[in-house]
């Protein structure tokens, strides 16, 4: 029987997997790709820390949650000593980076999903179409979804900085979750 | 007038739910669930920047000497929707863990 830190490898070698991916495609100047791969980076991610740094007997497998980076977010900002991961020490690049990580999350199709039938607006969602409350048109992530849209601005830095943090995230990875 | 002296342990508790208000401005509520033999410091924290997923994960950190932090620590980060799911049953606590023992701080 697998315990929880039994998955915790296999979920970071499998994001590294998908950082991987989210580069070329970000090379590749395609940007709701890159988003929908980063978000995958990111909630592996989150799920291995939480394998690791989770001590209960009886929890014996990783969250389901898509939102598990952001989770792990809060809870690094709580580290003894103040924020762990070297390199994203100041507060204003920390901000808008959590910011964008939240903002993948809740575009998650599931996510989505439960917000919609939880009665909220309707939302632009990675990988899929989807119907627009407003004017009834069909959008779609590539054209529409306003995460993509920034990571393929020249004006915008957020698609490096994401991929710098999620590289540290990796990086320092075995220190941070021992 | 006798002065109830703290112990180091519910000192260092009690700084390290500071710090994580000052971390996370969205931090409402920080418990303490007492450990009996003071090895580990428990905090259940609530905060409204914290997703809900239902699924509550006690988070581990190491002791850090170094910053005079003697006890390792544990964080049962929560949203306000699981802080009020818990109380009301419809969510448990992890094993370890009672909400009448919880100890404000």
């Amino acid at each position: 029987m697998a315990t929880l830190r039994d998955w915790a490898n296999p979920f970071f070698e499998q994001a590294r997997e998908d950082l991987r991916a989210a580069r070329a495609a970000y090379t590749a100047g395609s940007p709701s790709t890159f988003c929908m791969l980063l978000q995958m980076t990111f909630e592996k991610l989150g799920k291995a820390a939480f394998a690791r740094s989770t001590r209960d007997p009886q929890i014996t497998e990783p969250p389901h949650s898509h939102q598990t980076a952001s989770k792990l977010l809060l809870l690094l900002e709580r580290a003894p000593g103040g924020f762990a991961l070297k390199g994203v020490e100041e507060d204003k690049d920390r901000g808008r980076v959590f910011g964008a990580i939240r903002e993948l999350e809740n575009a998650h199709p599931d996510t989505v999903k439960k917000g919609v039938q939880g009665g909220l607006a309707r939302w632009p969602q990675l990988e899929f179409p989807w119907e627009n409350p407003s004017s009834g048109a069909i959008e779609w992530p590539a054209q529409h979804l306003p995460i993509a849209r920034r990571a393929n601005d020249p004006r915008e830095r957020i698609g490096a900085d994401l991929l710098k943090f999620a590289d540290a995230l990796i990086n320092q990875f075995n220190i941070l979750f021992p | 007038m006798n002065q109830v002296q703290e112990t180091p342990y519910l000192q260092t508790a009690r700084e390290l739910a500071e710090a994580h208000r000052q971390a996370d401005p969205g931090t409402t509520l920080i418990y303490l669930n007492p450990d009996p033999t003071e090895q580990e410091i428990r905090l259940l924290e609530v905060s409204s920047a914290s997703p809900t997923s239902g699924e509550l994960y006690p988070f581990s950190f190491t002791a850090r000497p170094d910053l005079g932090i003697h006890y390792p620590s544990v964080v049962l980060l929560l949203s306000r929707q699981e802080w009020e799911d818990l109380q009301q049953g419809k969510l448990q606590l992890p094993s370890g863990w009672t909400l009448n023992r919880l100890m404000q701080l």
